[in-house]
C-alpha cells in the first residue's frame, strides 16, 4: 500500500516573476509503507524541496501529493501541522535540538504538542532514548553530547510519537564516518521494525543502505 | 495539558524578559510614559468636565421684579416658566424674604439697616430664580423675559457672567485636550515601534527554537502565546509603575487644582482614589492592547516554516 504518492508535482518559487525558479518539475513518485528509500542528488537538484513537500512542510505549486491517502495539496497550514505532529518524524543534518535543554525534554516535545500527560511522556521518552543507546544520557543537554549522540537524541525525538514516516535530511552530514555508520544502523533497525524511512542525501554510501534510491537532477526524477 | 502549556509559556515569557533585560526595561519605560501621558490627558479632561459641570450647576437667571409688582402676577410668571420643558426649577424669593436676606447680609452695617428702617415700605422687589435643564436653554429663557409684557414688571435680570467663564473654560480644556492627544499619539506610536522591536529581537534570539517547535508539530498558538504573555508582562509592570508615579503626582497637584477652582466643589485626589480601580483597568487595557498587538504582528513573520 502506498504511503507517499506524488502525481506530476511541480514546485515553482516566485512564480510569474522574471526570477522565478522551478525547483521540482513534473515529479511522479510512489513510496510504499515500510520501505527504506534514499533520495539522492547534487546540491540544487531539488532534494530539499521534495523533502519539504513529502514532509508536509510545503505544498506543490501544481500536481497532487497524497500522504497516507490524504491529498496534501488541499490542506490548510493548520491541517499540515496536525499531520506533521502525528504522522511524521524529522531528522536533520544539524540535529535541531533545543539548546540548553536536556535530551529527555527534547524528546518529549512532540508528545507535549500531542497533549500527552507528564508520566506517559517521560516513560515513552526514556524508552526511546534507551532504544537509541542513550539510556544513561537522559538528563544531558545538547552541549554535553557528541555529534553522534545529539543525532541519536534527534532520532529519538523523531520516533517517540510512533510516526508513520521518518524523514531524514542528510542525517550523517555533520558526523564522522563511525558515528554516521551508527546512525544509519539505528535507521535501518527502525525500518526493520516497520517504519517507513526516507533519507535525503548526496552520499552514495548512505544511499547504499536503502532498499531503493530515487535520483533527482534539475528538479526531475532520473 | 492546558496547565502544563501555561507553565511552559510563562517560563518562556520570563526567559525572554530576563534574556533581554535592558530592552525590556526600555519597553516598560516607554509604556509607562505613554500611560502617564494618557492619564494626564484624561485628568485634564476630568478636571475640565467636573469644573464646567460645577459651574453649570451654579448658573441660573435671576429676575428682579419692581417692588410694586403684585405677588400674584409674579406667581403667574413663575407657573409659566415652570411649565416649560427646558426649565428645571423656578424659585420665588418674595419681597419679605428678599428683605430678610438683605438684613442678614448687612447685619454688621448699621447705617444701611437704619436707612432701610426709615423707609415706610419695603424697597426690595421679589425675585424669580430660574434654572434651566441645559446651559443651551438659557438664551430661550432670556428671550422670553424680553417679552414687552414683562418690560414694566422686571427691573433687571442677571445671567451673562457665568456663561463667559464656562465658554472660556471649555475652550481652554479642549485646547489642552488637543495638545494632550497629540503628545499621547506620539507616545503611542513610539510604544508600538519599541515593543514591536523588542518582541522581534526576542523572537530573533528564539528563531531556531521556533523553527524546531514548528517542525515537531507545535501549533501557531503554542508558539505565539509565550510572546503574547511576555508582552502582557510588560503591560502589567508598566501599569504598576505608572500608578506608582501617578498617585504621588495627583497628591501633589490636587491642592493646587483645588485652589485654582476654589468654590467649584472638585477634589482631584478624591476622584483619583474613588476611581483607582477603573483607572488601573483602563491603563491595563491600553498597555495590553498596545503590547499584545505589537507582539502578535512581530511573531507572525516567524510562524511560517
Amino acid at each position: 500500500m502506498s504511503l507517499i504518492h506524488a502525481e506530476h508535482v511541480r514546485k515553482v518559487y516566485d512564480e510569474g516573476q522574471p526570477y522565478e525558479t522551478v525547483a521540482l518539475d513534473d515529479i511522479s513518485l510512489t513510496i510504499d509503507a515500510g520501505e527504506f528509500v534514499a533520495i539522492m542528488g547534487v546540491s540544487g537538484s531539488g532534494k530539499s524541496t521534495l523533502m519539504h513537500i513529502i514532509g508536509c512542510l510545503d505544498v506543490p505549486s501544481s500536481g497532487h501529493y497524497y500522504f497516507d491517502g490524504d491529498d496534501i495539496s488541499t490542506k490548510t497550514s493548520k491541517q499540515l501541522v496536525s499531520i506533521r505532529r502525528t504522522k511524521i518524524g524529522f531528522i536533520f543534518q544539524t540535529f535541531n535540538l533545543l539548546p540548553r535543554t536536556s535530551s529527555i525534554a527534547n524528546v518529549e516535545l512532540p508528545l507535549i504538542y500531542q497533549g500527552i500527560g507528564k508520566n506517559e511522556r517521560t516513560k515513552r521518552a526514556v524508552d526511546v532514548l534507551h532504544q537509541v543507546g542513550l539510556g544513561d544520557r537522559v538528563r544531558y543537554t545538547s552541549a554535553q553530547l557528541s555529534g553522534g549522540q545529539q543525532q541519536r537524541v534527534a532520532i529519538a525525538r523523531a520516533i517517540v510519537h510512533k510516526p508513520t514516516l521518518v524523514l531524514a535530511d542528510e542525517p550523517t552530514g555533520n558526523l564522522d564516518s563511525r558515528s554516521g555508520q551508527e546512525i544509519m544502523d539505528v535507521l535501518q533497525r527502525l525500518n526493520q521494525s516497520g517504519a517507513t524511512v526516507i533519507v535525503v542525501t548526496h552520499d552514495a554510501a548512505v544511499a547504499k543502505r536503502a532498499q531503493r534510491t530515487v535520483y533527482l537532477e534539475d528538479g526531475k526524477v532520473v | 495539558m492546558i496547565v502544563t502549556s501555561l507553565i511552559r509559556a510563562f517560563h518562556f515569557a520570563l526567559q525572554g524578559f530576563w534574556r533581554n533585560i535592558w530592552l525590556s526595561v526600555v519597553t516598560v519605560i516607554i509604556l509607562v510614559l505613554t500611560l502617564f501621558s494618557v492619564s494626564m490627558v484624561g485628568g485634564v479632561n476630568v478636571v475640565a468636565r467636573e469644573v464646567v459641570s460645577s459651574i453649570e450647576n451654579k448658573i441660573d437667571v435671576s429676575v428682579y421684579f419692581n417692588p410694586d409688582v403684585d405677588q400674584q402676577e409674579i406667581q403667574n410668571i413663575q407657573y409659566r416658566f415652570e411649565s416649560l420643558r427646558s426649565v428645571d426649577n423656578v424659585t420665588l424669593v418674595s419681597k419679605e424674604e428678599a428683605e430678610r436676606r438683605f438684613r442678614e447680609r448687612h447685619v454688621n452695617d448699621p447705617e444701611i439697616i437704619q436707612s432701610l428702617d426709615e423707609l415706610e415700605e419695603n424697597p426690595l422687589g421679589a425675585t424669580l430664580v430660574i434654572k434651566a435643564k441645559n446651559i443651551e436653554d438659557y438664551p430661550l429663557i432670556l428671550e422670553m423675559l424680553e417679552d414687552p409684557d414683562y418690560a414694566e414688571l422686571i427691573e433687571n435680570s442677571n445671567f451673562d457672567d457665568n456663561q463667559v467663564i464656562t465658554d472660556r473654560l471649555s475652550d481652554i480644556a479642549s485646547r489642552v485636550q488637543r495638545i494632550g492627544m497629540l503628545v499621547t499619539g506620539v507616545f503611542v506610536l513610539i510604544s508600538i515601534l519599541i515593543i514591536f522591536n523588542t518582541i522581534r529581537i526576542t523572537i530573533y534570539t528564539h528563531r531556531e527554537e521556533i523553527g524546531i517547535m514548528k517542525l515537531v508539530g507545535a501549533s501557531n498558538w503554542f508558539i505565539r502565546f509565550p510572546f503574547v504573555l511576555e508582552s502582557i508582562l510588560y503591560a502589567f509592570i508598566a501599569v504598576l509603575f505608572s500608578m506608582a508615579l501617578l498617585y504621588p503626582f495627583v497628591h501633589v497637584v490636587s491642592p493646587y487644582i483645588a485652589t485654582l477652582f476654589e468654590g467649584y466643589d472638585f477634589n482631584l485626589l478624591q476622584y483619583f482614589t474613588s476611581h483607582l480601580l477603573s483607572i488601573m483597568l483602563l491603563q491595563l487595557v491600553i498597555a495590553m492592547g498596545l503590547s499584545v498587538i505589537s507582539s502578535a504582528v512581530a511573531v507572525g513573520k516567524y510562524l511560517k516554516v
